[in-house]
């Protein structure tokens, strides 16, 4: 009966309205006003309608040797060119969208749910708070490519490990955001009487705190996913990433190394799709972030 | 004062412990038997034999005292024994120490000369073309992987233009001009990102420090905007734009290890991307605790910098 009573105050007095509704119009008026962020968005539903429809959009088969066409530049036969096995470079570029949009849509899905779960924890709990972020501090003192190689060569290369690896390295940073914006939100008063009326540290959390800390958290998965797919590249590029048989971005260019000064192609045209990628995703990440926090987007 | 670079000296140290431990968890949860990896191959020794090993390797102690033993080991010098070579990995650093921290610098060097002043020129002119433009390189630049950026200087300005050599390192010892020239580019392709950080910190830094009323007053008794902006506005700006020399030692080691394997250069990268490849965990963990350790200097120096520049910061 009691528990009832609290459950209602805590829920519909003392919530402050529509923090994520708030959210949601503002993210929607930054579309508006910022043309930057609409190329990003472009961008990023080009490249993901890419991925999803590759066997249509790549004529050729992505891993079938043309061994009479090898090194073929650009061609109508060939878009992108033949790489030294005579692989056709425009049907592997095409189908490198899919493990680099995999790799970081699902780095970015992880690190969001670990780092707040973890910064909430360590922001809201004094106790919990010094152990836990000394050994994020500890986690965030290694460069991130030195981390997720070390790691990588432990679990061997796999899409799923390359995944895990690069979550691994980017959660705590996820976690310091959040756990930041616990810090500031904690004591402010509509809190203090979520907490005065009884209503329990779990339901503070996800009700009360949670909803106001989104922009931050959404901001920064953005970020964590443009770094996630340039991380995966760069991994799969120095050979300690997806096992070479994949096509991803960074395997082809790890392939095209040999060979840039006869077929600067096979270089050339999956690097252009790995930038444009990060490209569109940074964008839409700094316009969500001017859109979302009044403080720096004063300054523009 | 003191007590607050006390704190953070112990602060330090505790994160340093934590490094230390997470690189000697990820020696131990190596699927297998490091003996038998040592000796190659599995079974064919007689058991006394691989105890003999485990026991000269210390592998026969408790897991805190094996910690223990390594971690004192690293703070007297000794980082570890490669598996594959038999050498120190001291021994290994040593001369490739020379072509990733040239590099490194170089890169750096690069980055504060053009990175700087292209911030002060953005916030100088904010909302023209001016800015605009120094803002859009400064989203390529940090979107635009170093690697491939790299691949397109060898292939103008190497190949197409035979200014630079292809790939390679020539040492200092063997003249400066041949050593320039040797790295000019892959300087350049590290500094890039740096470029654009360096430019966006300066600029926001310096936009905020313009709306402060005493550059109003300077304006006002008449002073030449050029020496407001460089003595009035980038002075306090510069302070901020400190802090990102923490974040610059972890992206130099990023793109040192990219940048070498790009341009072939037999440098610390090179080792580490080697060592993963050879799966040489001994290697691989003294570089860890040894570059780990290096930011997590800098990173007290930058702080302990800071807050004797800014009295506020410190808390």
């Amino acid at each position: 009966m009691e528990r009832q009573s609290t459950d209602l105050v805590g829920t519909a007095v003392v919530r402050p309205p529509g923090a994520v509704s708030r959210f949601l119009k503002a993210s929607a008026r930054a579309f508006q006003k910022n043309p930057n962020m609409l190329a990003g968005a472009v961008i990023l539903v080009v490249m993901a309608t890419i991925a999803i429809f590759a066997p249509l959009i790549a004529h050729q088969d992505p891993v079938r040797l043309h061994g009479a066409d090898r090194f073929q530049p650009p061609s109508s036969r060939y878009w992108f060119g033949t790489d030294h096995v005579g692989r056709d470079v425009y049907a592997r570029t095409i189908y490198g969208s899919r493990i680099s949009l995999l790799v970081g849509a699902s780095v970015a899905a992880i690190v969001a749910s670990a780092g707040t779960v973890i910064g909430l924890i360590a922001g809201y709990f004094r106790t919990a708070d010094s152990v836990v972020m000394r050994f994020m501090d500890g986690i965030m003192a290694f460069p991130t490519l030195l981390l997720a190689l070390a790691l990588i060569a432990l679990l061997g290369g796999s899409v799923q490990n390359v995944i895990i690896v690069i979550s691994v390295v980017d959660t705590p940073r996820m976690a310091r955001v959040v756990r930041g914006a616990v810090l500031m939100l904690r004591d402010q008063e509509f809190i203090t009487a979520a907490r005065a009326i009884g209503v329990g540290p779990s339901r503070v959390m996800a009700l009360h705190i949670l909803p106001n800390a989104l922009a931050p958290i959404i901001v920064q998965a953005t970020f964590v996913f443009a770094s996630a797919v340039i991380v995966e590249a760069s991994l799969s590029f120095l050979g300690a990433g997806t096992p070479p048989e994949i096509p991803t971005w960074g395997n082809i260019m790890g392939v095209g190394r040999t060979y840039i000064q006869i077929a600067l192609w096979i270089t050339f045209f999956p690097g252009l799709f790995l930038s444009l990628t990060a490209l569109a995703i940074n964008l839409m990440g700094d316009g969500l972030r001017d859109a979302l926090d009044p403080r720096l987007a004063r300054r523009a | 004062m003191q007590a607050y670079i006390l704190r953070r000296v112990l602060m330090s140290l505790l994160v340093i412990f934590m490094v230390g431990v997470i690189t000697f968890a990820i020696m131990h949860i190596v699927p297998g038997d490091p003996v038998a990896m040592l000796i190659g191959v599995e079974g064919g020794y007689d058991k006394e034999t691989v105890d003999r090993m485990r026991h000269t390797l210390g592998l026969d102690k408790p897991t805190y005292r094996q910690f223990l033993d390594w971690f004192g080991g690293i703070f007297s010098g000794n980082l570890g024994t490669s598996i594959f070579t038999g050498h120190s990995v001291l021994e290994l650093l040593g001369p490739r120490l020379e072509p990733s921290i040239s590099l490194a610098i170089m890169g750096l060097t690069l980055a504060v000369i053009i990175g700087v002043p292209m911030g002060i020129l953005a916030a100088w002119n904010a909302n023209t073309w001016i800015d605009r433009a120094v803002m859009v390189f400064a989203v390529l630049g940090y979107s635009i992987p170093g690697f491939w950026l790299g691949f397109m200087f060898i292939w103008l300005l190497a190949v197409k233009l035979p200014l630079f050599p292809v790939m390679g390192y020539v040492p200092l010892s063997q003249g400066l001009l041949p050593f320039l020239r040797s790295l000019t580019l892959p300087a350049v392709t590290i500094a890039i990102a740096f470029i654009a950080l360096i430019a966006r910190m300066t600029r926001s830094s310096m936009l905020e420090v313009l709306r402060e009323d005493y550059i109003r007053t300077a304006r006002a008794k008449g002073l030449p905007e050029r020496v407001i902006m460089v003595r009035h506005a980038f002075r306090p700006a510069s302070i901020p734009v400190l802090t990102i020399i923490g974040l610059a030692f972890a992206l130099a080691v990023t793109g040192v290890v990219v940048t070498e394997t790009v341009f072939s250069i037999p440098g610390t990268g090179r080792l580490v991307v080697d060592a993963v490849s050879r799966r040489d965990f001994p290697v691989i963990q003294g570089v860890m605790m040894l570059v780990a350790t290096a930011y997590v200097m800098v990173n007290l120096v930058v702080d302990v910098v800071y807050a004797y520049l800014d009295p506020r910061i410190r808390y």
